[in-house]
């Protein structure tokens, strides 16, 4: 079965500016992967480079094997996408909107989208611009989740959210991602409540990959070692360091083991919590911009 | 597609009804007075005996109209505001960044381009062409004043294809400017522009507007070449309003991307 989501040297340029380079990975089925990366990372870029509302400058990415550009068709059925600031027709009503939605989807799902809107409580003849931006951000996701997609691709959908409302909506996604059989992509400039929703993460820094992989194995291949500062370097000659800090005498590291720690009795070895690993990630892609993939 | 495309365009359409029903609550009142006084005047059968011996008849049909033509002269700004009106729901789509949302549905960039420029060029064409009828009605009595006097020249410009082209270059210039610059006050003001000038750079360079001796030979050949004058203008004019649909589809499927 092919990847839902492939990218291959994906680069994309504005002006003099690229936007994201040389980017190269493979998203399989059934997955929510996070796309996480702060403001002006590429995120954007990337999802809609994915959905066709974008060409590559370089590369390719598809879709169920299908480029976005070049068969629309096929791939838009298979999409449900929300883009940055969820943009709906102010004038129309919510009930406008669903139709909206049903005229131009032929897998549309009317039942599902009129249950959704009657268990948010959302009344059908308001007007979309009289709604909160959290409001909006749920019509959108009906809308992107009532085509009935293989993929789901969300441009930062909590955004917009206070922390309660964020951890419903998550929550909705999740049980429609396990309903629906749908693959996730979401993206977030904050990680807070993604480790719980989601199965993979893509980081994603100055329009480069920094780190994909899953959640589970990411956490299981970094560490956290911590020794005097004089002897930092025996760990460094095996291991990927992704970040160092020195407090006092003593040195941390986050590494990416490659091999079985092995070490002295003067260090000790601590578990990293994926925030912790991500803005590892981050922080190095600031100092050093060429990123790797774990 | 069709009812989005409706939807969509529901409030500009009833504001174009809204400007025609003015402009007919104008035309109609002061044009049965025009028409009242060709009647009346006895003019119809002079001028099929002796159209030179009728001169003193004309006199209360330029009456009927000398100030009424100083409004009506206003309306030839109405084809503009008709493209401009009737391409705003599209430049909108640019301006508002909603085209992220119709263009990931289902169907292709292509159709949502060819199904919205098909009924918006349709509702145009219904319009500007109601809009001439309703000018060359009005004008009839003062173009059957010929031969003992001309008035081709001011009523040329609301009649045969000119109205109906004009509208379309500016309703493809707010187009295919909206699709470049996606600000829709930019994109409706520069529409505007393209047409005024449009309207004096061609207007004049065809049909001669400069009150010289030129205006009684200009005036007879708009009149007895009618068609030909009007068609080369509007081929002009459509010509160029078609580099615009071209610039905005060209925009629309390669640049916006």
């Amino acid at each position: 079965m092919s990847a839902v989501l492939e990218a291959k040297n994906l680069g994309k340029r504005f002006g003099a500016h690229w936007a994201l380079r040389n980017c190269t990975f493979s998203l399989q089925a059934g997955q929510i992967t996070a796309l996480v990366g702060p403001n002006g990372s590429g995120k954007s870029t990337l999802l809609e480079l994915a959905v066709g509302l974008l060409s590559p400058t370089e590369g390719s990415i598809e879709i169920f094997g299908s480029s976005p550009l070049k068969n629309p068709a096929d791939v838009l059925q298979r999409v449900g996408f929300t883009a940055q600031e969820h943009p709906l027709f102010g004038g129309f009503s919510v009930a406008e909107m669903l139709r909206f939605g049903k005229n131009l989807n032929p897998r549309w799902d009317d039942e599902f989208a009129n249950a959704r809107v009657a268990q948010l409580g959302f009344p059908l003849n308001k007007k979309i611009g009289k709604l909160s931006g959290g409001q909006r951000a749920q019509i959108a996701l009906i809308l992107a989740l009532a085509k009935r997609p293989d993929v789901v691709l969300l441009d930062e959908p909590v955004a917009s959210f206070d922390p309660l409302a964020r951890r419903e909506f998550l929550q909705t996604l999740m049980v429609t991602a396990a309903e629906t059989n749908a693959s996730i992509v979401l993206s977030s400039h904050t990680l807070e409540d993604l480790e719980r929703v989601c199965d993979s993460i893509l980081v994603i820094a100055d329009g480069t990959i920094q780190l994909i992989g899953e959640i589970e194995s990411v956490l299981a291949s970094h560490r956290y070692v911590v020794g005097p500062a004089e002897e930092e370097v025996l760990s460094s000659i095996v291991h990927t360091v992704i970040s160092r800090s020195r407090t006092g005498r003593q040195v941390a590291t986050l590494v990416n083991l490659e091999a079985p720690l092995v070490l002295g009795d003067s260090w000790s070895v601590h578990e990293p919590s994926l925030e912790d690993v991500i803005l590892a990630y981050l922080e190095r892609s600031r100092n050093n911009p060429i990123g790797i993939t774990a | 597609m069709i009812w989005i495309t409706w939807r969509q365009y529901r409030t500009e359409l009833l504001l174009v009804v809204g400007m025609l029903v003015a402009l007919a609550a104008y035309l109609i009142p002061t044009g049965l007075q025009g028409h009242d006084a060709f009647n009346s005047s006895g003019l119809a059968s002079c001028l099929s005996t002796d159209p030179f011996g009728c001169w003193d008849l004309k006199e209360p049909i330029q009456n009927a109209y000398d100030s009424p033509q100083r409004v009506t002269t206003w309306f030839i700004f109405f084809p503009g505001i008709l493209g401009v009106i009737l391409a705003a729901p599209i430049v909108f789509e640019f301006d508002r960044r909603t085209y992220r949302l119709s263009w990931t549905q289902s169907i292709s960039r292509d159709r949502w381009l060819w199904t919205k420029l098909g009924i918006a060029l349709l509702a145009l064409s219904a319009f500007a062409i109601t809009f001439t009828m309703m000018m060359t009605w009005w004008f009839s009595p003062l173009d059957r004043l010929d031969p003992i006097s001309h008035h081709h020249l001011e009523s040329f410009a609301f009649k045969g294809a000119i109205p109906l082209s004009y509208a379309a270059l500016a309703f493809a210039s707010t187009l295919g400017i909206g699709a470049l610059t996606k600000r829709s006050i930019v994109a409706a003001l520069l529409g505007l522009v393209v047409f005024v000038t449009a309207q004096i750079l061609i207007g004049t360079a065809l049909r001669g507007s400069d009150q010289t001796i030129v205006i009684d030979e200009t005036t007879r050949m708009v009149r007895d070449r009618f068609w030909e004058f009007q068609l080369i203008e509007a081929a002009i004019v459509l010509g160029v309003s078609a580099v615009f649909i071209a610039l905005a589809a060209w925009i629309v499927k390669l640049r916006m991307q």
